[in-house]
């Protein structure tokens, strides 16, 4: 179980430059959560804040909980002890995300060598076996392969991959529908859903790739969490505005896009209320004033129109 | 989505074999085409000669000499000629010459009258007995200190060594040369002022004699050797460290060191070690500067004193040895880092 309590991210080059406002978060075991907001929205500095694979400029604050015990305190010894273990980060597939110079059987099975002292040849046989069950094609082969040769969603699998060949059980996967084609995703999507005993929080910007392999959404927007639901109440009855209009402009509800416009810089934090009142349709006076996050049922919502329903 | 056809995609990947045979396909590439360049350079030197302005004759007697034997005698200047061969024709010419290079004969220099290629072959010694030292000893401290200060960018080390091999980089040898050359020989009388040996000495004597001679040019050569390399291997690491591969390698908990020695150092090298090639190219050069400096009877300075002295064959033999080492260390990096890094020879034959 990984509890997220109050996390904010920001970057001392300039303090009032938050990157991620104060999330609060549970991923129970085997839950699947995806966390959905535009590009600068902070989902991407979450992930790596929970692993402490930021730069060493970033002040972070708030508790991470993993098992009771916070990440945030940890050394970088009891770090190394966890990650990959314990707690998976599975980078976006990108082109620099596998070491040109090693071939990827050895590199999906390097946690293996490191949390559990295998031998090498033993771990990239354990590799192939796990990209198996991801269902990969080839799977000899590629592993005896150098990453330039890999596709985009080959990559995203063989990173998937290395996330839980040590047994860990729960992965932070950044972003894996990245880049890729349909057919692709599909096949993402499917390695994903395979993984039936980790529970998965994933970031995309993807609202249909986030109903695909999740069960819980959190939205972001500009740094904060502005909602927490099922993906069933986020994709049939959003509450949030932004939510509502992001749902509105899936293709399947007609692409309706009527409030076009950008996040504000984030350098204004914390000093302009609420961070969507620009292009906010129900704004009030009261929304210069930023809303905490309030319970609705079992949601959670951002909004000051939510407040009477706390 | 269980019901997904497995399907491979991307491009297929190489077997074992296969992989090696383009690895050795890509090499004999490069071979054959360092032979042609050779063979370009060698074919360029000899046209260079005949197509310079003025008379070949000229260039290799002399002006003076040259006017001095027409007015006072035609019959020696006919005999010179014919000696030189240049009443043949061109091809005739350009034919001897490739043949005089494949018996490695390289004629006499004008200087002393020994066959060029025992004055250089005497240099050559000299030469890399400074020129080895410094390209092993500049390498190894230069890739060790890049890669503490890379490793921390703006950490305390690299704020201090940055600045100091910025202003080593910029500082011209010959300045630092004479400084040294100043304080340590003609002030404090540490080692000697000029030259390869005292001479009369044998045994422990000689090389402890040698060693003092060669301290202080030694020293400068590393000492410039490793500022450069060092702000090579400074970028190359603090490049490679913020690539994904190494936050990858830190997501899956290896401990900094194995980050560092598994995925980072392995990166960082390949530049390096093409940079390391690409100077012992410059093994059998030697640096003019500073063996004219310190009168170490190197090639630099024959090449030098071959050049100011009109020392036709000399100078054209210290140009082709420069020519084809770097031609050769270029192949030599082209094979160390087609072995090394699986994506060159693959890009080549895609």
């Amino acid at each position: 179980m990984l509890e997220i309590k109050n996390l904010s991210v920001s970057f001392s080059a300039d303090s009032d430059v938050l990157a991620v406002q104060d999330v609060t978060l549970t991923l129970p075991d085997k839950g699947r959560i995806a966390l959905v907001g535009e590009t600068g929205s902070g989902k991407s500095v979450l992930l790596l804040a929970v692993m402490c694979l930021l730069a060493k400029n970033a002040v972070v604050t708030g508790e991470v909980l993993l098992n009771g015990e916070d990440i945030l305190k940890m050394n970088r010894k009891q770090l190394d002890k966890i990650r990959g273990a314990l707690i998976s980060y599975v980078p976006q597939g990108g082109g620099a995300s596998l070491n040109p110079l090693m071939r990827v059987g050895e590199q999906v099975g390097e946690p293996l060598v490191e949390h559990q002292g295998w031998d090498k040849k033993d771990s990239v046989a354990k590799s192939v076996e796990v990209m198996k069950t991801l269902n990969m094609g080839n799977e000899e082969e590629l592993a005896a392969s150098y990453p330039h040769t890999f596709s985009g969603g080959m990559r995203q699998r063989a990173m998937i991959a290395m996330g839980i060949i040590a047994g860990s059980k729960i992965l932070l996967a950044d972003e894996p529908s990245k880049g890729l084609d349909e057919e692709r995703v599909s096949l993402v999507v499917d390695s994903l859903n395979r993984l039936t005993e980790q529970s998965l929080l994933c970031v995309t910007h993807d609202l249909m790739f986030a109903s695909r392999i999740s069960d819980h959404i959190c939205v972001l927007y500009s740094a904060a969490q502005v909602e927490f639901a099922s993906t069933e109440e986020i994709l049939n009855d959003p509450l949030h505005p932004y939510t509502r209009d992001m749902v509105k402009a899936i293709p399947e509800n007609g692409m309706i896009v009527d409030n076009v416009g950008f996040a504000p810089s984030h350098d204004d934090f914390g000093k302009g209320g609420c961070r969507y009142k620009h292009r906010c349709k129900d704004c009030t006076a009261k929304c210069s004033e930023m809303p905490p996050l309030f319970d609705v049922g079992d949601r959670k919502v951002r909004c000051w129109l939510y407040e009477d329903k706390n | 989505m269980p019901g997904v056809a497995r399907q491979p995609f991307g491009i297929p990947p190489m077997d074992k074999k296969n992989a090696k045979i383009q690895t050795a396909r890509h090499i004999l590439k490069k071979v054959l085409t360092s032979i042609l360049t050779i063979y370009v350079i060698i074919t360029i030197s000899f046209l260079m000669v005949h197509f310079m302005p003025g008379d070949v004759i000229k260039h290799l007697i002399g002006t003076e000499d040259y006017y001095f034997l027409l007015e006072n005698n035609p019959e020696e200047l006919e005999r010179v000629i014919t000696k030189y061969g240049l009443n043949d024709p061109l091809h005739i010419q350009y034919l001897k010459y490739l043949k005089s290079i494949a018996t490695m004969d390289f004629g006499v220099s004008y200087n002393n009258n020994q066959p060029v290629i025992y004055n250089v072959l005497k240099c050559c010694k000299w030469t890399l007995l400074i020129s080895v030292p410094t390209l092993i000893l500049g390498g190894v401290f230069g890739a060790v200190l890049g890669i503490i200060a890379g490793w921390h960018p703006g950490g305390k080390f690299d704020m201090i060594m940055t600045p100091i091999s910025l202003f080593m980089n910029t500082v011209p040898s010959n300045c630092i040369g004479i400084l040294m050359l100043v304080v340590f020989s003609y002030k404090l009388r540490i080692f000697p002022i000029s030259g390869v040996t005292s001479g009369m000495l044998t045994g422990a004597e000689y090389v402890k004699d040698l060693m003092l001679h060669m301290a202080l040019p030694l020293i400068i050569m590393v000492m410039f050797r490793t500022f450069s390399d060092f702000m090579t291997m400074k970028s190359s690491v603090s490049q490679v460290r913020r690539e994904d591969y190494t936050t990858t390698a830190a997501a899956k908990g290896l401990p900094d060191r194995k980050v560092l020695f598994k995925h980072v150092m392995r990166n960082a090298m390949l530049p390096y070690i093409t940079s390391m090639c690409m100077q012992m190219g410059g093994l059998l050069s030697g640096s003019m500067i500073v063996e004219t400096i310190f009168g170490w009877k190197g090639m630099g300075q024959l090449y030098y004193q071959a050049v100011t002295n009109r020392d036709f064959p000399t100078a054209q033999l210290c140009f082709l040895i420069s020519a084809v080492c770097v031609v050769l260390a270029t192949l030599l990096s082209d094979i160390v880092i087609a072995l090394i890094d699986p994506r060159i020879k693959e890009k080549v034959n895609a």
